[in-house]
């Protein structure tokens, strides 16, 4: 009986739009959530299967709690993302401008209100990964004039993601010329050197990607361009050293 | 030669570089300088051509700037219009005849040198960049955003004059966030009677000839903090006034390609803006004195600075509690339960986050016991005595600099490990066998390691050998670990960043005795490795773009 009534008082509350509130306070299964959700928000669930959350086993509950009281608002707290996405991902941002205005501000901002109409003075991650409820969590273009316009001219986005694509092709060309040199004269060197090698670039690479993207300037720079340099020269001593 | 002998205390090095270290400290005197208008032109013509001088090179940089900022006379001619009066006069006061020709030649020279010192400053400042190397680069077009003085350039698709009303009505519809920020802020209530601060206050009315405020913008109402950003220049560097002239005069700098390095200007663009710390359209002071304010460009491996002191006691109160306090207040005694950033480096709100800087940022060893360093010791007493005793406040100090000189202890010992390599010249890949220094016009003709703060030590971390990069992280990731955490108060990061420097120092040693072991190469294999050291799409694309 549960199982029907459940999508009917669904469907109900979204045409009285009487909001979250409208269920019984109880906590509900994922089983549950999908069951309603499937016809209620069909294009969210949907998104939600092909993102990369679903592939990672990753459920409603999981962002949304496993109450509906209060499930939307919960979700949009930065909390909610950074308890899985910690180290550089979760760093760089935080020492961004963005972040730092966050962590002081965000107990004052109404995270009931959807992304789109939001008053928050800062985006948090949810509101560039999943502006307009996009569960599929698509990648942006960086200074997308929709979701950077509210605040920055166009000028100014167009300018800096000009140059936040420069500066990660010259971060890309120190990859090429630590690969090329692993490959053409790095024979010698043990295969569990030349993958700390790899590991250490490929995440030097990413810190770079991050730092330009969450406009954190310490990725950008210390954990990016000159720790890639020095990935360099380290490749080049070990190519002499194992020649 | 063993390590031991290699490991020669501080004290027992050579005279001359004694005597050369002495020397550097001499020079970059701002007082002697200041006083020695004469040193700038000869010290003008040597910051450009013969950098590798580097023993006077901290010196240098002094003279130079200190001869751009010697306030009121502006230009070469005006220059040379005193020189030569004075010079006039003074011939005139002595009677032409009964004045030796040494005299007069002397009297010329002068008279010849400084304007021309003076003029070749202004040839350097003139090219499309900015500083002294403003002829070898040209600007990323982002630069206009963290340096509008220099590079700002309007965009004029919207013709015509506008009041901060008219502003608002697009404004608010255009960019909503900025316009809801910009009501919420002091500028548009202020709490004593003052007119409201709308967007022609600071942008002009003009929108085809908008501009970005600077300080010079902000100051012309908040004139005492623009005062005291002015006279944190004479504290030197590292500062908030002076960063973003030292960051545009780096040597890497203006070697690299442009977007490359656009990375620093963000942080460095705390001299060129005041929405560092101020974020706008909200500018508020509140917020800025929150220790979270300075952590986009306080943190990483050069200056942990987050890391050290939410590590501390001082920063687990303010962790804990600081959500609560009333951040409306001034940074006074009494204010706060829990000193944060600003609260300490910028006590009841002075602009000048230098005037208390007494080791330097950790980057180069100072002597504590010179006047000058005692003056701002007593301040940080002073501060201290807020909440603690006297004794306790001197207790602390002492600490950290024993800490400091564990610290160069240990830099000095690897310095002396890759002085000496040099001096046996065996380093490897050799200078002049991998890409030039950045931007050294000397170091083509006389390639040579840079190896200490004096040297430039500071830009060398790429196109150079191992040992070199390693020492560059010992010097300015382990050792300003060490540092910050020693003047945070965060005890177990002083330990750990001790422990990261012992192990740096046997890495350099261990290196080293390889390098000492390794047999001189054919010229087959040198030819081998100089093309391993010199080709590579990065390194070929960074010779021919900066």
């Amino acid at each position: 009986m549960r199982q029907f009534l459940i999508p009917l008082l669904m469907l109900m509350a979204s045409y009285s739009s009487q909001g979250e509130e409208f269920l019984p306070d109880q906590v509900y299964s994922e089983q549950e959530c999908l069951s309603c959700h499937q016809m209620a928000t069909a294009t969210l669930v949907n998104d939600h299967k092909q993102g990369r959350h679903a592939s990672a086993e990753i459920g409603c509950s999981d962002c949304h709690g496993s109450r509906h009281n209060g499930s939307l608002s919960l979700s949009r707290a930065n909390q909610i993302c950074t308890q899985c996405h910690t180290g550089a991902d979760r760093e760089s941002y935080e020492t961004s401008k963005h972040g730092v205005i966050l962590k002081l501000e965000e107990s004052r901002w109404d995270l009931n209100k959807p992304f789109s109409t939001s008053t928050a003075r800062t985006p948090g991650c949810g509101y560039c990964h999943l502006y307009g409820g996009d569960h599929a969590m698509k990648s942006r273009e960086d200074g997308d004039p929709v979701l950077c316009g509210r605040c920055h001219s166009s000028r100014y986005l167009k300018t800096l993601a000009t140059s936040g694509a420069a500066m990660e092709q010259i971060g890309t060309m120190k990859v090429i010329e630590a690969r090329e040199l692993l490959k053409w004269k790095g024979g010698g060197i043990p295969q569990s050197e030349r993958n700390d090698l790899l590991d250490s670039l490929a995440k030097h690479r990413q810190n770079l990607h991050l730092g330009v993207v969450h406009q954190s300037p310490d990725f950008q720079w210390w954990h990016g361009q000159p720790a890639l340099d020095g990935d360099l020269i380290r490749i080049r001593s070990k190519i002499v050293e194992n020649r | 030669m063993t390590t031991d002998e290699r490991h020669r205390d501080v004290l027992e090095r050579p005279v001359i570089e004694r005597a050369s270290r002495l020397a550097a400290q001499l020079v970059n005197s701002y007082h002697i300088l200041k006083a020695l208008p004469l040193l700038i032109s000869p010290t003008t013509l040597l910051a450009h051509h013969t950098d590798d001088h580097k023993v006077l090179m901290g010196g240098v940089d002094e003279a130079v700037r200190m001869g751009s900022q010697s306030g009121g006379v502006d230009g070469p001619l005006a220059w040379f219009a005193i020189s030569f009066v004075a010079a006039l006069v003074l011939i005139g006061i002595l009677r032409w005849r009964e004045v030796p020709r040494y005299v007069i030649i002397a009297v010329v020279l002068v008279a010849i040198a400084i304007p021309s010192g003076f003029t070749l400053l202004d040839v350097s400042r003139s090219g499309s960049g900015a500083g002294l190397y403003s002829n070898d680069w040209t600007p990323d077009p982002m630069q206009q955003y963290w340096d509008p003085e220099n590079f700002y350039i309007p965009e004029s698709v919207i013709e015509g004059r506008f009041s901060g009303k008219q502003c608002i009505q697009c404004h608010q519809g255009l960019t909503p966030g900025i316009v809801r920020d910009w009501r919420e802020s002091k500028h548009s209530a202020p709490s004593n009677g003052d007119d409201i601060v709308m967007c022609p206050a600071c942008h002009g009315d003009d929108h085809a000839d908008l501009h970005l405020p600077t300080p010079a913008i902000c100051g012309g109402c908040h004139t005492t903090q623009l005062a005291q950003l002015g006279e944190e220049k004479r504290y030197g560097f590292p500062s908030h006034a002076l960063a973003m002239e030292r960051a545009v005069d780096a040597k890497h700098f203006v070697d690299k390609p442009k977007p490359e390095v656009l990375s620093c200007l963000q942080c460095h663009s705390v001299a060129t803006k005041c929405d560092s710390c101020h974020t706008r359209h909200s500018f508020s002071a509140a917020e800025a004195r929150r220790s979270e304010s300075c952590i986009t460009c306080h943190s990483g491996p050069p200056h942990p600075d987050d890391k050290t002191y939410f590590a501390s006691a001082h920063g687990k109160v303010y962790s804990e509690e600081g959500g609560d306090w009333d951040w409306s207040k001034p940074l006074k005694k009494g204010n706060y339960k829990a000193p944060t950033c600003a609260y300490c480096h910028m006590e009841e709100g002075v602009h000048s986050v230098a005037h208390k800087s007494i080791w330097k940022f950790g980057i180069r060893e100072i002597n504590p016991n010179t006047s000058g360093n005692k003056v701002l010791r007593e301040r940080w007493v002073k501060l201290c005595m807020d909440c603690h005793q006297e004794e306790e406040s001197r207790g602390w100090l002492k600490e950290m600099d024993q800490e400091r000189k564990k610290a160069w202890d240990k830099l000095y010992a690897a310095e002396q490990i890759l002085k000496d390599l040099r001096s046996e010249e065996k380093i490897d890949p050799p200078p002049g066998e991998r890409p030039p220094y950045p931007h050294d016009t000397m170091d083509k003709l006389w390639p040579r390691a840079h190896i200490g703060f004096f040297e430039g030590q500071a830009s060398a971390f790429y196109n150079v050998s191992e040992i070199e990069r390693d020492y560059f992280e010992m010097w300015y990731f382990d050792n300003l670990h060490g540092y910050k955490a020693a003047a945070h108060g965060d005890t177990a990061g002083v330990e750990e960043a001790h422990r990261a420097l012992e192990q740096d120092l046997a890495e350099i040693e261990k290196s080293a005795e390889k390098l000492y072991s390794t047999d001189s190469k054919d010229s087959v294999a040198r030819q081998q490795d100089k093309e391993l050291w010199n080709k590579g799409k990065y390194t070929d694309y960074n010779r021919e773009h900066n």
